[in-house]
Order: structure tokens, then sequence, then C-alpha cells
């Protein structure tokens, strides 16, 4: 286990500098002078010189590149050309509010799908079966940024319990300050702000994953042990729930794992929507105002964190399914 | 029962097929069914609710009383021009990158798949976003950014077909008859990989439509004047208080849109591969 676990390790690690060099080109590629943006329009000779040699501009490619990586590695990002402050800092700011964006947005897409599949495996061809995989349908169409302001406009705007944009205090707070003052108030008011935008978000996965856990319960079901148990008498129930959805659940929690990524990555355009403080809106904004130590470091960010993310998914797979752990 | 009969008769793949056909024939015909200029403004007709039939404004007008029937019909042109064109070039570069990485194999495969891994390790909108935020906005450009994102897939189920076909009975059939590598890939192997990769193009298309139109909304896809349907729900969000028609018409389009590729690629897939239907 460790030799594997050691290997998807080394795997990875191609790939994320693959992925550093990637973003890393962004800023050379770029269209638009960087220098000029960061010194101003009528800067003086000797200030664009200074800034070049600060910036290690003059250097070539190669160079720049080492010099970039080494200084990422070691949590240097760069300063932001808008803010003038570590790029680092701006990004960890805003990391708290998008992770609870995406978590919340699995968690609530899980809660309704996993349940949901399963009804439409067991009463497999009824209407109940059709109806499921319908609203599956529905929510793997639909684009979430749609959805997003379907909710603003007709659940926010018409209940004020429901904001239309942004987020006070995140959970975690609200959980600290439950603990520190028992009173639960910071976190629902939280949850106010997060719920809209983590359906939106969540929808997608989501309806995935219904459909997923209909195809894997259902294959399941045709299995001879499956047979077996109920030859043997078990109630139907205790099949479904004790035998069957076990085995089913295998593929169910790789496709929900690797959502995860795929709603870091979805989560840019949902916090445009609702005006989420996250890292995605960040970004978007960083291109929007050309400060590209901004957007370099919080691409790289959410493809680490990506990456990541599918290989714990990976590990786990491997660590609950002894048949697919390499030797 | 032929191919394409089997087809026909799949509910799914037939209701996508006609929604898919509207929408063809709309892009088409835009400048035949458009009952006003689309581009044409008018300060005093802002924000006009939708008359239905009959009305002057079908589905109303936007921010600059421009008229959001028109604006949804040429904006078809632009969605279906992005996705069949990005998801063309995916298909060619992945087919051509995984047919060759499969039948090649050893050092070459592996080059070729670290590569895609590459492009699989970012999500695929931030990677879009990160593309067209280096070579600038608009049409042309999110078109590509679109095709490279989506290139790794085809090239990966090119790659697997490749792989399970390469070692048949009739590619050492032909091998033996002494034909060439190429004609082997693209003759014998890709011909019958043909309808695993019909299906993932398909899907691909409704995963282009929303990339496209997240794009567009963010700004970084369709500049103006060309019309699209991804900018103008960015411009309709703005007035979703008082005008929620624009916001609620456009975006239905695109999701109808999207259905569309879903339910055809749904049912092409339980036409090809029976197995897979539960």
């Amino acid at each position: 286990m460790t030799k594997f676990i050691i290997r998807r390790f080394i795997n990875i690690v191609p790939a994320l500098l693959g992925v550093s060099i990637i973003v890393f080109s962004a800023i050379h590629l770029a269209p638009g002078d960087p220098i000029s943006l960061m010194a101003g329009e009528e800067a003086s000779e000797e200030t664009i010189q200074l800034i070049i040699s600060q910036y290690g501009l003059d250097q070539p490619f190669h160079v720049q590149y080492f010099q970039w990586i080494g200084n990422a590695l070691q949590g240097d990002f760069g300063t932001s050309i808008r803010f003038g402050r570590p790029v680092a800092d701006l990004i960890l700011g805003r990391l708290p509010a998008s992770i609870e964006l995406a978590f919340t947005a699995i968690v609530i897409g899980t809660l309704i799908a996993v349940p949901l599949g399963v009804l439409a495996a067991v009463k497999h061809s009824t209407w109940l079966d059709l109806s499921s995989m319908f609203v599956a349908l529905i929510g793997v169409s639909i684009p979430n940024f749609w959805l997003g302001l379907m909710l603003l406009t007709f659940i926010a705007l018409p209940i004020a319990f429901f904001p239309m944009f942004g987020r006070e205090a995140g959970l975690w707070e609200g959980i600290v300050s439950f603990f520190s003052t028992g009173s639960l108030e910071v976190f629902l008011n939280g949850i106010r702000y997060l719920i809209l935008p983590a359906i939106a978000l969540g929808t997608a996965g989501g309806a995935l994953v219904t459909r997923l856990t209909r195809s894997s319960l259902l294959e399941v079901l045709r299995q001879d042990y499956i047979y077996t148990a109920r030859a043997k008498g078990l109630k139907e129930s205790v099949v479904i729930y004790k035998h069957a959805l076990k085995n089913a659940m295998m593929p169910v929690i790789t496709v929900i794992g690797l959502r995860l990524g795929a709603t870091i990555g979805g989560a840019i355009v949902t916090e445009v929507v609702f005006s989420w403080p996250g890292v995605g809106r960040l970004i978007v904004d960083g291109i929007g105002w050309r400060d590209f130590p901004l957007v370099q470091a919080g691409v790289l960010l959410i493809a680490i964190l990506f990456a990541f993310v599918n290989l714990i998914v990976d590990l786990s797979y491997g660590f609950l399914n002894p048949k697919i752990r390499y030797e | 029962m032929g191919t394409v009969s089997k087809i026909l008769k799949n509910r799914q793949a037939l209701i996508g097929l006609i929604i898919i056909s509207i929408l063809i024939l709309t892009a088409i015909f835009a400048h035949l069914i458009m009952p006003h200029n689309p581009r044409e403004t008018s300060l005093f007709q802002r924000y006009q609710s939708p008359e239905g039939f009959g009305g002057t404004f079908f589905l109303g007008t936007d921010n600059l009383g421009r008229d959001v029937f028109s604006r949804i019909i040429i904006g078809t042109r632009i969605t279906l021009q992005v996705g069949l064109i990005a998801v063309g070039l995916s298909l060619f570069a992945g087919v051509i990158l995984g047919a060759i990485a499969g039948y090649v194999g050893g050092t070459v495969d592996e080059f070729i798949m670290r590569i895609m891994d590459m492009i699989l390790s970012f999500p695929s909108i931030l990677l879009a976003i990160l593309i067209v935020a280096i070579i600038g906005p608009g049409f042309v450009n999110a078109m590509f950014a679109i095709a490279i994102v989506r290139t790794p897939q085809m090239a990966r189920v090119t790659r697997a077909q490749v792989l399970s076909l390469k070692e048949e009975d009739f590619v050492m059939a032909a091998r033996a008859l002494g034909a060439k590598h190429p004609r082997i890939i693209f003759l014998h192997i890709l011909k019958n990989a043909f309808a695993p990769m019909l299906v993932v193009a398909t899907m691909g298309m409704g995963t282009a439509v929303i990339l496209e139109a997240s794009l567009s909304f963010l700004g970084l896809g369709t500049q103006p004047p060309a019309v699209s349907w991804g900018r103008m729900l960015s411009t309709a969000r703005e007035s979703i208080r008082f005008a929620p028609h624009v916001t609620l018409f456009t975006g239905g389009v695109i999701f109808l849109t999207v259905l569309g590729f879903n339910l055809l690629g749904d049912g092409l897939r339980d036409v090809f591969d029976p197995r897979l239907k539960d």
C-alpha cells in the first residue's frame, strides 16, 4: 500500500510541473505590457528599468521560471499589481469561502442524489424511476450560472430570508462562535448566504451521482449473490440496503470525489453570479485588471488543489477496493 | 433493423434530434424568422414585458430595447458554430493523438498521454479561462480554448478503442495482407471505433455549449456586437429585479440546447451499446 501511495504521488509531479509551466507562460504570452501596467502610462525610463530588474524581467525565460517556481515553493507568489499586497495573502484570504461553497455544494448534492438514485433503481421502470431520471437529466443539462440567476430571481427576490449576494461570516466562524458564546446566530446567518449558491453549484454533480447510483445499483442487483440473498429468504430491504448498496456505492464514491475537483472549477462562475468572495471570482476579476501574478497564483492553486483531491480519491478507491490495489 | 431506424425508435435520441434539428434550422434561416433587427436599439422600448404571440415583442425587450426573441434566434448561430467547430477540432486532434498513442504504444504513448493528463489537471472552465486570458477574449479564441480543453477526452476514448481493437483478428489479417499502418489505423480500427466516439462527441457538444456560454457570461467569450446567449445573460443579470424575462428565456434556450445534445448522446449510447442500458 505504501508503495502504491508513493507511486501515485510521484505520478502527479510531472503533471503539476507541466501545469506550472503553462501557468507561468501565461504572463509572457499575454497581450498587454505588464510593465507599463505596473509603472503607469507616464513612467520614466528609470522607473521602468527598476521594475524590469526588480521582477527579473531582463532574465531569460527559463531563469525567470525557476526563480518563480523556487519562490512559489517557499510560498512567495509575488505581489499583486492591483493591491500591492502579496498574492499568497489575498488568495489564502479568499480560500475558505471557496472551499466552504464547493464542500457544501457536494454535501447537498450527495444528500439528495444518492437516495434519489436508490429510489429509482429499487422502483425500476416505474413512474418514480422515470421522474427521478427526468429530474436528473434536467440537472445535468442546466448551466449552473443560469440556475443561480433563476434562484436569485424566483427565490431570493421574493423571500427576504435569502440575501441577493455576498457572504458574511463563514460556517467555521459560526461553529467557533457557537462554542464560545453558545449562540447559533452566526452559523445560521452563514447558511442563509451559502444555501442558494451551493444549490446552484451542486445540482449538476448531484444529477450525475443520481444517474450513477441508479445504474450501479441496478448492475449489482443482477449479481448472483443478490439471488442467493433473496433465495435465503432475506427481506427485500435487507437485500438492498445491506448487501447491494454497499457494493453499488464504490463507483459512486469515486465520482463524488472527482466531482469535488470539477466543483471547484464550476465554482468560478457561481461565485461571479452570487458575488461570492472566493478564489474563482478573484481570478476572473484579476483577468479584468490584468493582474497577472494574482491570476497565475490563483490558477496554480486551484490546479494543485484539483490534483490533490483527485489523488486522494484515487488512493481511497484503492483503499476501499482491494481488487484494484497495486501489488 | 438499421442503425438509423434504431436511433429514431429510441425516444430520448428522437427528442434530442428534434431539438437539435430545430436549432440548426433556426440558425440557418435566422434572417427569415427574426421579427426584428436583433441589434436595433430603442430607448423608448426598454424592458418591455413579453407580449406573447401576436404582440410586437414576443419575448419582450432588453436593456437597450432590443427584441429578445430575435436576439435568441441570431444567437443560435454563435452557439452552434462554437460548439460544432470546437468539438470538431477536439475530435480531430484527439483522434489523431489517441490513435497514435494507442497504436504505437511505449514512450510515444507515455508522452502523449502525460500531456493529456496535464490538460486534465485543470478544471476545464479554469483552463478555458486561462487560455482566453492569454490569447485574448473573443469568439474564435473561445472556440480554440474549448477545443483544447476537450481534446484529452477524445484522445482517451480513441486510445482505449485502439488498444482494445488492435489485437483483434481482423487487424491481424489486414497486417498479414501487408496493409500500411495509417491504413490499418484509419480504415480498420477507427471505423469500428466510430460509435463510442460519436457518443462522446455528442455529449461534448453539450459541454462545449455550456463552456461557451460561461466564457461569454464572464465577458471572455463572444464580444459585442456579435450576439451570444452567455453575453445576453450577463447583461440581463443586472435587471433581474424588474425584467427577469430576459434571463429566463435566454438561459432557458441554453438549457434546452444542452438538454438536446445530452438526450441525443444518451440515446445514441443506448443504441450502440445496449449493455450500458441498465
